[in-house]
């Protein structure tokens, strides 16, 4: 075997042709010089010779690749076949295409989100440095700047620690003011992670260290949003919260640095400027800033983790009035960044997987079928010489040609999903830039399909090998052998899918009761018909802390006169919005206790008349009045769970609390409790919360909450309108509904709940097919021995009745086993789980029910068409 | 009926056996397949009748190894025929190939031997 004779093997064919003739003549020619007749010369010499066309086939074979022709004979005969059977064909391309295009589609999540290395030089060696509350070790606290000088300066373990700030701020002087989400970075961060601008430069701390330095960097987008992509904006002079900048670079396109945990302002930054402490600041200890290290090469995870504890342990001893049972908690900035969505990614790949199973299961069941009318095909190949190895082969191509197709549909099925998938996703669940159809993605769609393709197609081939070439040819084309096989396989095929789609369905059912159930979670306010805008002031514009509450209360009284507004508040944390201060307590009248063991709870600002706008009831004592709306007036309000924890047995009216959040801390007087509100998200616990009116620490931002007569939207333009006449350069923004607040806390859960409960219901629509097609198959199987039963006066409804009991058997059968592992499988759900047991009786009956129900009509559908049987028709079959 | 399981091993024997007569058959001088057909059968005392069509792809083989060369010619009854000459490398391989058959046959013969007696 050569190349050369391979190019050329025609050619050498028609050499031996000629030179096997003039062999031939020769032979005649001693022939009939022996004296024979020219006949029985040339009858001699062509049987001394052999078989001609057999010599050249032998020859030709040596002149090919072997596998290469074979595979090109069998391709060629396969595409023949389906053909031939276009139905059989689509049907099986399309339910592979279904279950690959699905694959693919979650795939490429997978790979944008899990695979794909972050968008960081140094992304290996980045660490997120959280400080955890003992004896919690796992918990994500952000760090002070005490804390990060001292991690600086002390630790053994990184080449280098940044800290960042994601805010907001205020851009004037190019445009409408806009306010935008901002991060305030150590200048040291952008080095850290190893990126460089676009356009001009990153901080450097040589150059941007100093406290006189105003440089800010740009997004990619805002700079063609805002600056319609100026090609001469470096060293432009942008006005953020009214202090002019210098534009020093242009981030590139893409590249973003967003940690959600903790962060302030829950949006990705559009503009950075870099942090520089006052002495002042640097000796602070309170808990604002997002660490983040670059580990010193060969560094272990858990080798700096110790290395960290130690010096946290170390510094607690040091200064045990701030530090006592304070760690430290390293995660790796992908398992940060991707934490959040990657169980629910797992199991979504998880269930897909299945579906895949399923389909490759009822594409083997499909073709088993085929195979039964192919056995007299397969016969006669195998008695004019076709070896075993030979049949299982040409029935493997068909299947991955079967696969392939499968898998091109599927992949035009997953570039058309995944954008439906990307529409339909709720904002900031996954990267959704990253998700594209890449080289690894199609790499992976052609693995799965060839996967699928031998996984459905090894039974069927094995299945047809054992034909044994006489009996089929001697029975006329009935009953063969391999029959039993055949139907003893299509039974476990059936059993298994029935089985995986319990499986799923169990999975999807517990999902789904566990998001009715978080849904009907009350929030403690009455989240309809509420709009919430941020209203955030230039402090260099509203210095005094008077100004602020002067602006707020004016902007709330001219609210609640527009028409459609019932009632007006404003509050600093709203709920389901992400982040509340914390802070430590004393009770007066009790030991003053060290910071560290203090009761910690939370806190937010609001303004008179916030509990009324929300609907949150009041239980006990007396709301916020006008005046202390204005003026400073130490009193608190309290949330029930508060009021429980620090007066356990006591009426908290009256009582005082100080509430460290400022330099003279001076005890608040509580004068009312009010329910509870589910702060944190529905499925969060509840922890004590305390209400200050605004001028007790008088921030520069509120959130502004509206209750309205109609469609809360409607007022958007007439609450902008309310605050541009107060003050023609002061933005609003974030505009939005309380419900939609509310619903995208859920959008996570629901999301991945809907495409479980899809992927689920494509399984069982594939195991119905399954258990339909077999009871099909029994019937047409059967037709004889049903024609005879009729024959004998059995009626329709007796045979309806066996046939039902064939197939319940094999679904009970898969039930049963699909149960069994369900039980096992739900428990790795656990943590998607809310209030909702593994094991819930109520989801496993349901499913059980429901799938026993669908598959018993799909049995009787199908057992139905013996009634169709005419017994003599059957009879003369024969 | 299908050829299930028969045994390579022969095959291999018979091509390798089968191979070196055409390379012994040729140290005589070019030939064409016909001649060499009849050439073993008659050295061989008519013991080894081979199928004549099986030698064709036995010297398509050999060529293809450069062990012979061929050309067309004109047969004695000048009819056109294709004759099979030994390469050089061809004579080394018989020479190689003789002497491993000998040994073959030697240990066979050995084994065989005190069966017999």
């Amino acid at each position: 075997m050569s190349w050369s004779r391979f190019f050329r093997r025609r050619h050498w064919d028609r050499e031996r042709a000629r030179e096997l003739e003039s062999h031939l003549e020769m032979e005649i020619d001693d022939n009939i010089a022996r004296g024979m007749s020219p006949e029985d010369a040339r009858r001699v010499a062509h049987r001394k010779l052999g078989n001609p066309t057999l010599i050249r086939e032998e020859i030709y074979r040596m002149n090919s690749i072997g596998f290469l022709e074979i595979l090109r004979q069998d391709v060629r005969f396969g595409c023949r076949m389906l053909a031939r059977n276009p139905g059989f064909a689509a049907i099986a391309v399309l339910t592979l295409a279904l279950a690959i295009g699905a694959n693919t589609a979650i795939f490429s999540v997978v790979n944008a989100t899990l695979i794909r290395p972050l968008p960081y030089p140094n992304s290996s060696r980045l660490v997120m440095v959280w400080e955890t509350r003992l004896p919690d070790l796992d918990k994500q606290n952000v760090t002070s700047p005490a804390t990060f000088l001292n991690w600086q300066k002390d630790n053994t373990v990184f080449e280098g620690l940044a800290v960042c700030f994601n805010g907001t701020g205020v851009l004037t002087g190019a445009g409408v003011p806009e306010q935008l989400p901002e991060q305030l970075v150590s200048p040291n961060l952008f080095s850290l992670l190893g990126v460089n601008a676009m356009m001009g430069r990153v901080f450097v701390p040589a150059q941007d260290g100093g406290a006189d330095a105003n440089p800010i960097i740009l997004s990619y987008p805002l700079w063609q949003r805002h600056f319609g992509s100026d090609p001469n904006i470096l060293g432009t002079k942008v006005v953020v919260d009214d202090k002019p900048r210098t534009v020093i670079g242009v981030m590139p396109r893409g590249f973003q640095f967003f940690v959600k945990q903790q962060s302030f302002y829950p949006k990705p930054p559009e503009m950075w400027v870099p942090m520089n402490f006052t002495s002042q600041q640097a000796s602070s200890h309170g808990r604002y800033l997002q660490a983040i290290g670059l580990l010193r090469p060969g560094v272990s995870l858990s080798q700096a983790q110790s290395a960290m504890t130690s010096l946290a342990r170390q510094m607690a001893t040091n200064d045990p009035e701030a530090m006592k049972n304070w760690g430290v908690n390293l995660v790796p900035l992908r398992t940060q960044l991707v934490g959040e969505f990657e169980p629910g990614v797992r199991y979504l790949q998880a269930a897909v997987g299945v579906v895949l199973l399923i389909a490759c299961a009822n594409v083997a069941t499909l073709f088993l079928a085929r195979a039964a009318f192919r056995k007299h095909e397969i016969a006669i190949r195998m008695a004019v010489g076709a070896g075993t190895r030979r049949v299982v082969r040409q029935i493997l191509t068909e299947s991955c040609l079967i696969a392939v197709l499968g898998g091109l549909t599927g992949l035009l099925l997953a570039w058309w999903s995944t954008k439906a998938l990307l529409a339909f996703a709720p904002a900031n669940l996954i990267p959704l830039e990253g998700v594209t159809l890449d080289l690894r993605v199609l790499a992976f769609t052609l693995a799965t399909a060839l996967l699928a393709g031998i996984l459905f197609g090894t039974v069927p081939a094995l299945q047809a090998a054992r034909t044994s070439p006489r009996e089929p040819l001697k029975e006329g084309g009935r009953e063969g052998t391999g029959s039993l096989h055949r139907s003893r396989a299509r039974s476990s095929f059936v059993v298994a899918e029935v089985a995986l789609a319990l499986i799923l369905l169990t999975g999807a059912g517990l999902l789904l009761r566990s998001l009715t159930r978080l849904m009907a979670v009350d929030p403690g306010f009455e989240p309809k018909n509420i709009l919430t805008a941020w209203v955030q002031l230039p402090l260099s514009k509203y210095e005094k802390d008077q100004q602020r509450s002067q602006f707020y209360a004016q902007l709330l009284s001219r609210l609640r006169q527009l028409p459609g507004v019932r009632a007006a508040s404003a509050d600093a944390f709203l709920p389901f919005a992400g982040i509340i201060a914390g802070t430590g307590v004393d009770v007066e009248g009790r030991p003053v206790l060290p910071i560290a063991e203090k009761p910690v709870v939370d806190v937010t600002l609001v303004e008179p008349q916030f509990f009324e706008t929300m609907g949150i009831p009041l239980l006990q004592g007396r709301t916020f009045n006008e005046r202390e709306g204005v003026e400073v007036s130490h009193k608190v309000v309290i949330s029930e769970t508060m009021a429980k924890q620090l007066w356990p047995n006591e009426n908290p009216i009256g009582k005082h609390v100080t509430i460290y959040m400022k330099k003279d801390n001076v005890p608040s007087e509580v004068i009312g409790v009010v329910g509870d509100v589910k702060h944190a998200g529905l499925g969060a616990e509840l922890r004590p919360t305390a209400y200050w009116p605004f001028p007790e620490l008088s921030f520069s931002f509120m959130v502004v909450v509206l209750r309205t007569d109609g469609d809360p939207l409607a007022l958007a333009p007439a609450l902008r309108d309310t605050v541009l006449s107060l003050d023609k350069d002061q933005p609003v923004a974030d505009i939005r509904t309380m419900s939609s607040l509310l619903s995208a806390s859920l959008a996570r859960t629901r999301f991945a709940t809907v495409l479980m409960a899809a992927f689920a219901g494509m399984a069982l629509l594939l195991a119905v097919l399954g258990i339909y097609g077999v009871v099909t198959y029994i019937v047409e199987e059967r037709t004889r021995e049903i024609g005879i039963r009729v024959a004998l006066g059995e009626s329709y409804r007796g045979i309806i009745a066996l046939l039902l009991k064939q197939g319940m058997r094999l679904a009970g059968l898969g039930i049963v086993i699909g149960t069994a592992a369900s039980l096992g499988l739900t428990r790795l759900l656990v943590k998607l789980l809310f209030s909702t047991k593994p094991a819930d009786p109520v989801t496993f009956v349901t499913v059980v029910l429901g799938l026993g129900g669908v598959a018993l009509a799909a049995c009787f559908l199908a057992a139905r068409r013996a009634t169709r049987v005419d017994p003599m028709t059957a009879l003369r079959w024969e | 009926m299908p050829k299930r399981g028969a045994p390579p091993l022969d095959a291999d024997l018979l091509q390798g056996t089968l191979d070196l007569l055409i390379l012994q058959t040729l140290v005589l001088g070019p030939a064409h397949g016909h001649t060499i057909a009849y050439a073993i059968e008659r050295r061989s005392d008519e013991v080894l009748q081979i199928e004549h069509g099986s030698l064709y792809p036995a010297l398509h083989r050999l060529e293809g190894r450069g062990w012979i060369a061929s050309s067309w010619g004109a047969s004695e009854n000048n009819r056109k025929a294709r004759f099979y000459r030994l390469t050089p490398k061809g004579r080394k391989q018989l020479a190689r190939q003789t002497s491993r058959w000998n040994q073959l046959v030697s240990a066979v013969n050995q084994i065989l031997r005190p069966a017999e007696e």
